[in-house]
């Protein structure tokens, strides 16, 4: 029988040697403490290699823990914007609606907005993914961490309804409309603002401050980091590289201008200098000003331009409007047409009278002369309308002609013309009995 | 040597259960998170739809009658292809993949209806349609008001 002892060493598992008894009997003396020396530095081996394979192991896991995480909130980000992005077209959806949004869980994250080259893109500040949209005119400032967001719904109409514009104002933000309004014929525009401000939900009222003149700005208390917005309804209160008034050096302030000369309608907006001077900001052009395409009646345009974070975003937003106007603007030249083939139809079931009378008002050359056909009709009520008979698809061919070149005040003071000879032209079609193209 | 090598075995048996598991869980949840998705996109066109200018029965200066299309302008934008005629430029990005169908039901209309926008995904293998009734205002030879419903279908 072979001696346990004389079992060769390297056949047996290192684990097991150290736990193998040999008797002392038949081991000489001078040995057995080697074995069992070896034996306790093998098993103090195995214990360090157990605890760094543990380690690695460990490390391993908490590190894919931690990968996760991080997926985790750049994923709940992406979701998170994905959320507002719905939140925001079912808003845009319901007319002339405010709606109140919570965002207390994001209270300590930076929401941003930025529009460039058409496409808006949105987001939260160093989380997940931004979402970017072509179509939808969002009107937001640039940066902002709020725990309330107010969304409001406006149409844009240039006559008829072109799409819903879309307003952000952070919870707490102040609006400091400055001036009077009068000398820039905003005086309306003024008060329809701060009628349209008020709301019975104090969650959906804008905080507006109205001051008369400089003197008032200055003496108004401001909290530090407070986020405001001046808006100059006179054009000239705030100049540029003038002196911002030293309580407003701590808060997030920025400055919309509305300027009107003639026909021309402008903005300009300003921010807080370096060297503490409203400096004048020239993203959109170094030297033109920002136009407002907008009927006088409508001011959604305007309201847009208060919302803005800055000159670029406004325009940007604009510009989607624009696109849209020319679409729009195509449908209702369909509609037009056939609008006017109907009445070049024979056998109509409208008197005859009523027929002629309104292949007249929609067929007959605009730029003409006319000679009023029907006693029905009187021709002062054209002249004080600014209409001539038959300038329907006139008017909708000098929209669209005018759409592209209005990037210059000129331009675009002609858009606003053809548009207001629409408004009237359509408006007037009913009082005729015939049908018309969008008024009613 | 044997007992390291069973236990680093079942270690990894138990490591590779995990991963199994996690793949599937996860695969399963993307997939709901899809279909989510594909529901929520369908909704938010048809909401879309719904108040889209091209379509809507204007009156002026007043808001637009709610969920009613001008027969005459969705006849024509059919006729003529106008979404289709702009889809690169501008209508994928608000419609995407998807199928919008105008149906008539009262008076009994066209049992097609009037197909605006048509882009089914390429090689897309789920659609997901959603339904909404609407008023179809015709204005042609009188005003009058029919009945029907829009079906958005969405491709993923």
């Amino acid at each position: 029988m072979t001696p346990k002892s004389i079992v060769p060493t390297a056949i047996i598992p290192r684990a097991i040697v150290s736990k193998v008894i040999i008797p002392t009997a038949i081991v000489p003396k001078n040995r057995a403490p080697r074995i069992n020396s070896k034996g306790q530095i093998e098993i103090a081996f195995n214990w360090i290699y157990i605890l760094i394979a543990g380690a690695v192991i460990l490390l391993f896991f908490v590190g894919i823990v931690v990968k996760q995480k991080t997926v985790s909130e750049q994923n709940l980000a992406t979701e998170v914007v994905r959320l507002l992005d719905s939140i925001f077209i079912a808003a845009s959806s319901a007319d002339q609606s405010k709606i109140f949004l919570d965002t207390q869980g994001l209270k300590d994250y930076t929401l941003y907005f930025n529009c460039e080259g058409g496409v808006s893109e949105y987001g939260i500040k160093g989380q997940g993914l931004p979402l970017q949209n072509e179509i939808d005119p969002v009107f937001a400032p640039l940066e902002f961490n709020t725990r309330g967001l107010i969304l409001w719904s406006l149409p844009y109409k240039f006559p008829y309804k072109v799409i819903d514009f879309l307003f952000l104002s952070p919870q707490g933000m102040k609006y400091l409309l400055l001036g009077s309004g009068v000398s820039n014929s905003l005086d309306d525009f003024k008060h329809n603002f701060i009628s349209a401000a008020e709301d019975l939900n104090p969650n959906l009222r804008l905080e507006v401050v109205e001051l008369n003149s400089v003197s008032d700005l200055n003496d108004l208390a401001v909290n530090s980091n407070e986020l405001l917005r001046i808006v100059d309804f006179d054009g000239d209160i705030i100049i540029e590289n003038s002196p911002i008034p030293s309580q407003f050096l701590n808060s997030e302030v920025s400055v919309v201008q509305f300027k009107t000369d003639g026909q021309n309608k402008a903005v300009y907006y300003y921010k807080k200098g370096k060297n503490g001077n409203w400096e004048r900001l020239k993203n959109f052009d170094p030297v033109k000003p920002v136009p407002i395409v907008s009927l006088d009646e409508e001011d959604t345009a305007k309201y847009a331009a208060i919302f803005s974070g800055n000159d670029e975003t406004y325009w940007c937003n604009m510009q989607k409007a624009l696109v849209r106007l020319g679409l729009v603007n195509k449908v209702y030249s369909l509609k037009t047409e056939q609008i006017i083939n109907y009445y070049e139809q024979d056998n109509l079931l409208e008197p005859a009278k009523i027929v002629n009378q309104c292949r007249f008002l929609l067929n007959a050359q605009g730029d003409q002369e006319v000679n009023v056909p029907s006693n029905n009709i009187n021709s002062n009520n054209f002249n004080q309308n600014n209409f001539l008979p038959g300038n329907l698809n006139k008017d909708l061919g000098s929209i669209a002609g005018s759409i592209s070149g209005c990037t210059e005040l000129k331009q675009c003071a002609d858009l606003i013309m053809a548009a207001r000879r629409l408004n009237s032209a359509d408006q007037l079609l009913p009082d005729y009995s015939c049908k018309n193209l969008f008024s009613s | 040597m044997t007992e390291t090598i069973a236990v680093l075995f079942i270690f990894f048996i138990l490591v590779v259960f995990g991963i199994v598991f996690y793949a599937r869980y996860h695969k399963i949840s993307s997939q709901e998170k899809q279909d989510q998705d594909l529901v929520q996109k369908a909704i938010d066109i048809t909401t879309k739809v719904l108040v889209l200018p091209e379509l809507e029965c204007s009156q002026g200066q007043s808001e637009a009658q709610k969920y009613c299309l001008d027969l005459t302008k969705l006849r024509l934008i059919e006729e003529k292809g106008l979404f289709q005629q702009h889809l690169e430029e501008y209508y994928f990005n608000l419609f995407s993949y998807s199928t919008i169908t105008v149906y008539q039901t009262y008076p009994l209309g066209d049992p097609d209806g009037w197909t605006i926008y048509n882009f089914p995904k390429p090689g897309g293998k789920n659609k997901e349609p959603t339904f909404f009734i609407v008023s179809l205002r015709d204005d042609f030879p009188k005003r009058s008001y029919n009945y029907g419903y829009i079906k958005v279908e969405v491709y993923s």
